[in-house]
């Protein structure tokens, strides 16, 4: 069978390698041999040694640290991780091409990983992206504003695409001559064989996004520490929330002084601080919990990140997201829009955080909308998008022609 | 009688301050062979000097045989991997007994005979500053870019180490040149320290004050916030940076301070 090549170059956490340790399984499943690449090899090495899938460390993306903190497109996210620079776009080209020379993959399943794509564009390799809906923005000229909360400064949009653009081209003809096939706009880094959007339409991280397959998120569930609760009566709420999170200290204060009872699977957290953290009415965990499990015995969620976000409104359970950059504000908006929980401004203090408790623990809205929610998506599972992705990349390794497999939106 | 110590000076420049920083190695230390090492997408030319210089290209690098560690090798930034021209010299010449790191940009307001002197009787495959085990150093650090062959090592495992001034035995340098042939891969403030702490070898810090530091070079040599990712407040850091010209120059090095310290980075 085939070799495939799965690369994540940018952004943090576990969802990416969480999304991939699901497909690979049935990749594998299929006879296919994997390898993967990233740029937090020990992390990737401890979910995919399990599985005897070989871990590489990837061309490391030079953050640019004098370019500005806000991300106004993907374009400018790019521009700020090196592509700036057309020597050092060429650089990673050649690391990327030096590594399939090696390995030899007839696909590259991409997970926010754009230089791999364009080393694969280069030399031939059938391409997959596969990401949330941040990763994959839409295709449009110029690539659209990340902040759909303000009006979108739309020549800047196209200057810092064309600036993006420039450097790519530049180092594609450097990489294989003046008649390299080039980008006319970012957009085309997307043009690739298969694109896995990984989300739900009223997810979106880009409202408006148009016709779209959307697969729906992909994420282990099954996996975890059994949930420990309290022993106090009332409504529970589960909380998932980076221990680094500048909003830790105010939130785990608030839900304290709450008496909620709240199991917290508190994300690097030193063991010693857990005392500190820890009351009569707050349960820690320092281990991820099992998260069907979780699920099905709170009330509300209060989280991060989409995929936990995704997870918690599958159950028709309502969110209160406390985002901690960008790509979060985005999906915090998406669920605000929507009803379906709120969200924390940064600097919130204790009163507020008490406040946005009480909407989604007592509020009838937020937990109608999230049991409508549940209600249109039953049926659906992380495995059976992985399954779908996971055919449609071995279709791609044996030349089949391409089958789409996605799921309707909520109206 | 050939020496048993060898000084990698490592620069990428040819500088006056690189200049006047070995000739005062040189001179303090004449009985240790001393070789400026570097590297760079192509290779950093150097004027004669009357020292060996020994520099490389990102393409010589890629030739060490570590196949995880150089698959996706960057030809043109080897970030956490300036350690490649050591293992690289180390491959060729491995009949030093010691093998001493320094770069271009540390400083010493001491003698280093005094220093090197004293030091000698370290037993230690691996001296180092701000040497912290991951239990205990919860900060972000490099921690994600480390891979060992086998299974994944637990967070018990780990340690890291700052290396712009250190000393690596011969026994320790085989370790990270067969570590590194089977598997092993990451930024060398945690490789280093991690896989030489599997492979049972002797991790000390220079002098500093933590855990690692012996009771006889306690709060000498270099002050450093381990805790931090900079390593700030200290003498010894990543992050800010000091002036050269901060440092008084005399004919032959710096003047010499009542309680000789190590600095980095001087630019």
């Amino acid at each position: 069978m085939a070799n495939i090549l799965m690369a994540w170059e940018l952004g943090g956490g576990r969802g990416h390698l969480e999304r991939l340790r699901v497909i690979a399984g049935f990749l594998q499943a299929r006879g296919h041999s994997l390898s993967m690449v990233c740029n937090e090899p020990r992390p990737a090495h401890q979910v995919f040694h399990p599985l005897g899938i070989p871990v590489y460390p990837a061309p490391e993306l030079r953050r640019d640290w004098g370019a500005p903190a806000a991300t106004d497109s993907y374009a400018q996210l790019l521009l700020g991780c090196g592509y700036a620079k057309a020597p050092a776009v060429g650089a990673m080209l050649r690391a990327w091409r030096r590594g399939f020379e090696r390995l030899q993959p007839a696909l590259v399943l991409a997970d926010f990983a754009p230089t791999a794509m364009l080393a694969a564009r280069l030399d031939g390799v059938r391409v997959a992206v596969i990401g949330q809906g941040y990763t994959l923005p839409p295709p449009t000229r110029p690539l659209p504003f990340t902040r759909a909360w303000e009006a979108p400064p739309v020549e800047r949009l196209a200057l810092l695409d064309t600036a993006a653009t420039a450097s790519i081209n530049a180092a594609l003809v450097d990489a294989a001559g003046p008649g390299v096939h080039r980008l006319a706009g970012l957009a085309d880094l997307f043009d690739v064989d298969a694109s896995f959007l990984c989300t739900f339409r009223e997810l979106d991280h880009y409202v408006g996004r148009g016709e779209a397959d959307y697969y729906g998120p992909v994420f282990g569930d099954s996996r975890g520490v059994a949930p420990e609760w309290p022993d106090q009566p009332g409504a529970r709420l589960f909380a998932y929330l980076n221990a680094a999170h500048p909003l830790f200290r105010t939130v785990v204060s608030a839900l304290r002084q709450s008496g909620i009872p709240v199991l917290l699977y508190a994300r690097g957290l030193a063991a010693a601080a857990v005392p500190e953290v820890a009351g009569s009415t707050l349960r820690v965990s320092l281990e991820p919990v099992h998260m069907q499990q979780v699920l099905a015995d709170c009330d509300a969620v209060l989280c991060q990140g989409i995929g936990t976000v995704a997870a918690a409104l599958l159950a028709g359970r309502p969110v209160l997201v406390a985002p901690e950059h960008l790509e979060q504000d985005m999906v915090t908006y998406r669920v605000h829009q929507q009803a379906l929980g709120v969200g924390l401004v940064p600097g919130a203090t204790e009163e507020m955080v008490q406040a946005a408790l009480r909407v989604v623990l007592d509020a009838t809205l937020c937990r109608d909308r999230a049991v409508a929610f549940a209600r249109y998506y039953h049926g659906f599972s992380p495995a059976m998008a992985a399954e779908a992705i996971a055919e449609i990349c071995h279709d791609l390794c044996n030349d089949v022609a391409l089958r789409t497999t996605a799921v309707e939106s909520a109206p | 009688m050939p020496s048993r110590d060898v000084i990698l000076y490592r620069g990428h420049s040819d500088t006056p301050a690189l200049r006047r920083e070995v000739a005062r190695l040189r001179a303090e230390l004449p009985d240790t062979d001393l070789v400026v090492i570097g590297y760079g997408v192509s290779k950093p030319v150097f004027a004669p000097a009357p020292w060996p210089v020994i520099m490389l290209t990102t393409a010589d690098l890629a030739e060490l045989p570590y196949p995880v560690r150089l698959a996706f090798l960057d030809h043109d930034w080897v970030n956490g991997s300036c350690d490649l021209p050591v293992l690289w010299f180390y491959r060729r010449n491995p009949h030093y007994e010691h093998y001493w790191l320094i770069e271009y940009d540390v400083r010493y307001t001491g003698s280093w005979r005094a220093l090197f002197d004293e030091l000698s009787g370290s037993q230690a495959d691996l001296l180092a500053t701000s040497i912290r085990d991951r239990l205990h150093a919860p900060t972000p650090h490099w921690w994600p870019s480390l891979l060992s062959p086998g299974a994944p090592l637990p967070d018990a495992a780990l340690t890291k180490a700052f290396l712009p001034f250190s000393r690596v035995t011969r026994r320790g340098l085989q370790v990270l040149d067969a570590g590194c042939a089977a598997g092993w891969s990451g930024h060398s403030e945690v490789l280093w320290p991690t896989a030489l702490r599997a492979a049972a070898c002797m991790l000390e810090e220079v002098g500093g004050d933590g855990p690692y530091t012996p009771p006889a070079r306690r709060g000498r040599h270099y002050t450093a916030s381990a805790d931090h990712w900079s390593l700030a407040p200290g003498t010894f850091v990543y992050r800010p940076g000091f002036r050269d010209a901060d440092f008084a120059v005399r004919d032959h090095g710096l003047v010499l301070t009542p309680e000789p310290m190590l600095w980095h980075p001087v630019k």
